[in-house]
């Protein structure tokens, strides 16, 4: 599947049209899925996200760590929601508005959400504008966070999800 | 030899797969003779003869033993290239399988004994011309034939069971005939392979057209993903049903529709005296043509809604059957883990000098095989613990003019949407008496007068509660009683213990039949919905404000002269619940035998059929949730399990008799009440922790952080200190390092609370000698409450 197919398919997923960077498609760049959260910037590898969905209503999960939102029904099956925000050490999002989406990724055979402010777009990046993540980040985001580029002007913090996976599974006490 | 068993269940299992090692056995021979020098097949033949050879044993089939065996160390002696494979030995292998064929259980007959030595004595022969076979096999046979594999079907091969009364064994022994007879008459088996190889199957159609039950086995994974599907479809049942009545709505509206034609109609009528009559006669025509095919629509609609709504219904009722009897393929009867007791007994009764009879009913009564398999454990711990703690020695019975063998009894039976078992025994039984004081030594009361009988008796289910003077090898009373409770728990299943003294004592467990699907209740708590199944629902009722009745943060209400606890569902499940403001409030009453309370909720939605789910790879396992079902609409809710929460509920407030005292501030008792110090700077936390800690029974000083907490040291003999880690001037791990470094409370245990779990932290808690790490997160009162008593005990 080409890096322009993959993106039109999460513009329909998502329930909206995600706009895809102009620019040159070349073997060297790389598409990372765009999002926003509690007003910064970050990003996913597009390979990483099995689709976006709108977020829809969450069914609170009692006794579950605070990094857990909730699960949801996806088509059949029970989707842990992480408070991504959380993870971040960002604010958590009091209400989900018409712009929330939920991110679906596997990893380590575990197949999670993870909430989102708001998709952006999938964006082309040039491996060679990657850089090291700077040092001022909380110190949570450092594990995560793990490297950075600038898109649109915007610094976009880029996520290891096998790490967030990790580290929210971590907080469940198990 | 008299153990073998009679039993016609565990003779089909072991039909069944005896057959199945004779199968392989037989296809693999013919194979390795047509291309021999596979080692992995000589290795995999050699384990399908260990196996047979094992539950043959087992079953007390000598004859099939002793053939499985000589098979078992000729293939030994092959793998290891001692013996070559040659035709005469392969074709003495198949014989001696056919021979094994034969002997086979048919229709609850059973010769234990046949003479099979002309085989053994050709077999010998083949091992003797290779020396080094039966030392090398001698060794395998150490060894288990492959991973042991934990299901009920392996624990039914290793059952003996209860051996028949004695008329019974007589009379099968006439039945079966005399061992010549059963060797006589057969002719030696085909000496070419081809004809070895039809005979079995021959042989093997002929004894199963005799069976009355041919089983299969099947993968469990299958069963549940069939079951699975199954629930699919009942939701989209559910959805279909809905639509349906969309159906008839559509239907009102498009006779509505019909009607509004028909008076236009009738007013365009009137109006064609007056006006244009072309323009109208136009008008007129439409219109008529909108009426008809109005008309149309409708009856189509009655006719498509009508045959759905047939459909739909004679569907659910196939559908129904469908999944009661998908459900019931994974249900086996009880008899199955039962039938491992009865050497449970025999061994626990032998090691402590007993006399102890097992009297067994209701085995036929029929689980889950999930609950099946995780129920066995905590029963043969209950019968232990009987042997072990309730009968007594045979001197001490006789003198009580007992007689000298004491009786446990396990009996099972099926009530309603509930299996119950017990197990019963007639010995010294349990003094209430005895566990109150126990309870009032420990610090969980005051005084013995707060506690009845059956809050006694289930004390012995706490942890570290035991009231055995000494602890045997097998089990104290109460030891390890914790984790039945806790597994059967988990399985949505409840505890009882009744006993008296000097008669006996007897265990209720109380199982839900099946743990897949079951009707539940949905509620309603301020925008969360939650399902409580309805199998531990008593009664739902509403409750006027005026009569609540609070003492202390408990709350409850008269209900037909019983004070029932009345617990907000919510709001103990850690979510905002809203105040109403109506005078009266909802609640469920849930109840399992013995404990009874009220669960308040803001609205009951209906019935509910529970197709239930876990909660997926990524969460684990949470207390008081049994999993997760899809309601019609496709949202998710939370399906309660309601043991696990009225013992969650229990353990938090530890309701009225093992709370604090009312009077406190004098009496022994308080003065011998352990006492932590939280130190905690948040005035909310502080608070909290302090109510948790003094409604178990504990007396709590607190402080604000490190500073203060060191102030309260210097004066007070603190036996426990549960701390925060950031505070201002000192902070938990300076105030931890502090505490160590004084001599007089370097043995004090620290238990850090942190709002994150957090590796780093935990470390270095753990460096500045903190004995335990508690997440907030995680922080159930149940954990905090369990470290404590683990710590300061």
């Amino acid at each position: 599947m080409g890096k322009l197919e993959q993106a039109k398919t999460y513009g329909d997923v998502g329930g909206g049209e995600i706009p895809q960077i102009p620019g040159q498609e070349g073997d060297e760049k790389l598409s990372y899925l765009v999002f926003r959260l509690a007003g910064e910037t970050f990003a996913i590898e597009v390979e990483k996200a099995r689709e976006v969905i709108r977020a829809q209503k969450l069914s609170w999960i009692p006794g579950s760590h605070e990094t857990v939102r909730g699960v949801i029904n996806l088509r059949g099956n029970i989707i842990a929601v992480l408070e991504l925000a959380l993870l971040l050490g960002l604010p958590a999002a009091e209400e989900l508005d018409k712009d929330s989406r939920i991110i679906i990724v596997e990893s380590e055979g575990m197949v999670v959400g993870m909430l989102v402010d708001s998709v952006d777009e999938v964006a082309l990046v040039d491996p060679r504008e990657i850089s090291k993540t700077m040092r001022t980040l909380d110190s949570r985001q450092r594990n995560i966070v793990v490297s950075q580029t600038t898109v649109r002007d915007r610094i976009v913090g880029m996520l290891d999800i096998d790490q967030v996976v990790s580290d929210a599974r971590e907080q469940q006490g198990q | 030899m008299d153990n073998w068993s009679t039993d016609k269940e565990f003779l089909e299992t072991f039909r069944a797969e005896a057959e199945e090692h004779l199968r392989n056995l037989n296809e693999g021979l013919l194979e390795l003779e047509s291309s021999p020098g596979s080692d992995d097949l000589v290795k995999k033949l050699f384990r399908e003869a260990h196996t047979l050879k094992g539950s043959a044993g087992m079953m007390g089939f000598t004859s099939i033993r002793d053939l499985a065996h000589h098979a078992e160390d000729i293939l030994s002696a092959v793998q290891k290239g001692q013996t070559a494979l040659t035709k005469e030995v392969a074709d003495l292998l198949l014989e001696s399988l056919d021979r094994i064929e034969e002997l086979l259980p048919v229709a609850g007959e059973v010769d234990a004994e046949a003479d099979v030595s002309d085989l053994i004595e050709k077999l010998d022969n083949v091992e003797s011309s290779a020396p080094a076979a039966g030392e090398a096999s001698g060794r395998e046979e150490e060894q288990p034939a492959g991973p042991p594999e934990l299901s009920v079907v392996e624990a039914e091969e290793a059952t003996e069971k209860k051996q028949p009364g004695e008329e019974q064994v007589q009379e099968e022994e006439a039945r079966v005939p005399a061992p010549g007879a059963a060797q006589g008459g057969q002719p030696p088996a085909g000496r070419t392979a081809t004809a070895a190889s039809q005979k079995p199957v021959a042989s093997s159609a002929e004894s199963r057209a005799k069976r009355s039950d041919p089983t299969i086995r099947v993968n469990i994974e299958r069963l549940d993903k069939l079951l699975n599907l199954m629930g699919e479809v009942q939701v989209n049942q559910l959805d279909t049903e809905s639509q349906v009545n969309n159906l008839s709505e559509i239907h009102g509206q498009a006779r509505e529709l019909k009607d509004a034609f028909a008076r236009i109609i009738r007013e365009v009528e009137d109006l064609k005296k007056e006006i244009d009559p072309d323009k109208i006669a136009t008008l007129d025509h439409h219109l008529h043509q909108a009426d008809e095919n109005t008309h149309e629509i409708l009856e189509k609609l009655d006719r498509t809604a009508s045959h759905i709504k047939e459909n739909t219904s004679s569907r659910k009722i196939a559908l129904d059957e469908l999944q009661d009897r998908t459900l019931h393929v994974r249900m086996l009867p009880v008899s199955t883990i039962f039938g491992l007791y009865p050497r449970v007994v025999r061994d626990a009764a032998g090691s402590c000098g007993k006399k102890v009879r097992l009297e067994m009913e209701g085995e036929q009564t029929e689980l889950d095989k999930r609950i099946l398999e995780q129920i066995s454990d905590p029963l043969m711990h209950i019968i232990r613990n009987s042997v072990d703690h309730g009968i007594e020695l045979p001197s001490y019975r006789t003198q009580s003019g007992k007689p000298e063998e004491g009786v446990v009894r396990i009996s099972a039976a099926q009530r309603g949407d509930k299996v119950e078992i017990t197990v019963e025994d007639d010995g010294a039984g349990i003094d209430p008496a005895a566990l109150k004081r126990t309870a009032v030594e420990k610090g969980l009361a005051v005084s013995v007068d707060e506690i009845s009988d059956e809050e006694a008796f289930d004390l012995i289910f706490r942890n570290g509660f035991s009231t055995a003077r000494e602890v045997t090898s097998i089990s104290g009373r109460g030891v390890g009683l914790d984790v039945v409770k806790n597994n059967i728990e988990k399985l949505e299943g409840s505890v009882n213990i009744d006993s008296k003294p000097g008669t006996g004592t007897r265990f209720t467990v109380s199982l839900p039949v099946s743990l897949a699907i079951f009707a539940g209740l949905l509620v309603d708590c301020n925008g969360t919905k939650f399902v409580i199944p309805l199998a531990s629902v008593q009664e739902m009722v509403s409750v006027r404000k005026s009569d609540i009745q609070t003492l202390g943060n408990h709350r409850g209400f008269i209900m037909r002269g019983d004070a029932t606890p009345l617990v907000d569902l919510l709001d103990f499940l850690g979510g905002e619940s809203n105040e109403s403001d109506s005078d009266s409030i909802h609640a469920v009453v849930v109840g399992n035998g013995r404990s009874r309370m009220a669960l308040q909720v803001e609205r009951l939605l209906g019935e509910q059929e529970v197709v239930i789910k876990s909660l997926g790879s990524f969460l684990p396992r949470l207390r008081n949730i049994a999993g997760i079902t899809i309601l019609a609409s496709g949202e998710a809710v939370v399906v309660l399990n309601v043991n696990e929460l009225i013992s969650s509920i229990k353990a938090g407030g530890e309701t009225v008799a093992l709370r604090a005292p009312k009077d406190s501030g004098n009496g022994k008792a308080v003065e011998r009440r352990i006492r932590v110090l939280v130190v905690e700077d948040s005035l909310v936390v502080r608070e909290l922790q302090r109510n948790i800690l003094e409604s178990a029974g504990y007396k709590v000083e607190t402080a604000v952080d490190g500073e203060d907490a060191l102030a309260h040291l210097s004066k007070d003999k603190i036996d426990c200190i549960v701390t925060d880690l950031e505070m201002p001037r000192m902070n938990g791990f300076e105030l931890t390092s502090a505490v160590r470094k004084n001599e007089a409370t370097k043995d004090t245990p620290v238990i850090m609370v942190s709002s994150l779990s957090n590796d780093e932290d935990k470390q270095r808690g753990m460096e500045v000698g903190a004995n335990a790490y508690v997440v907030k997160g995680t922080f159930d009162q149940h954990n905090l409450l369990s470290t404590i008593e683990r710590l300061v005990a």
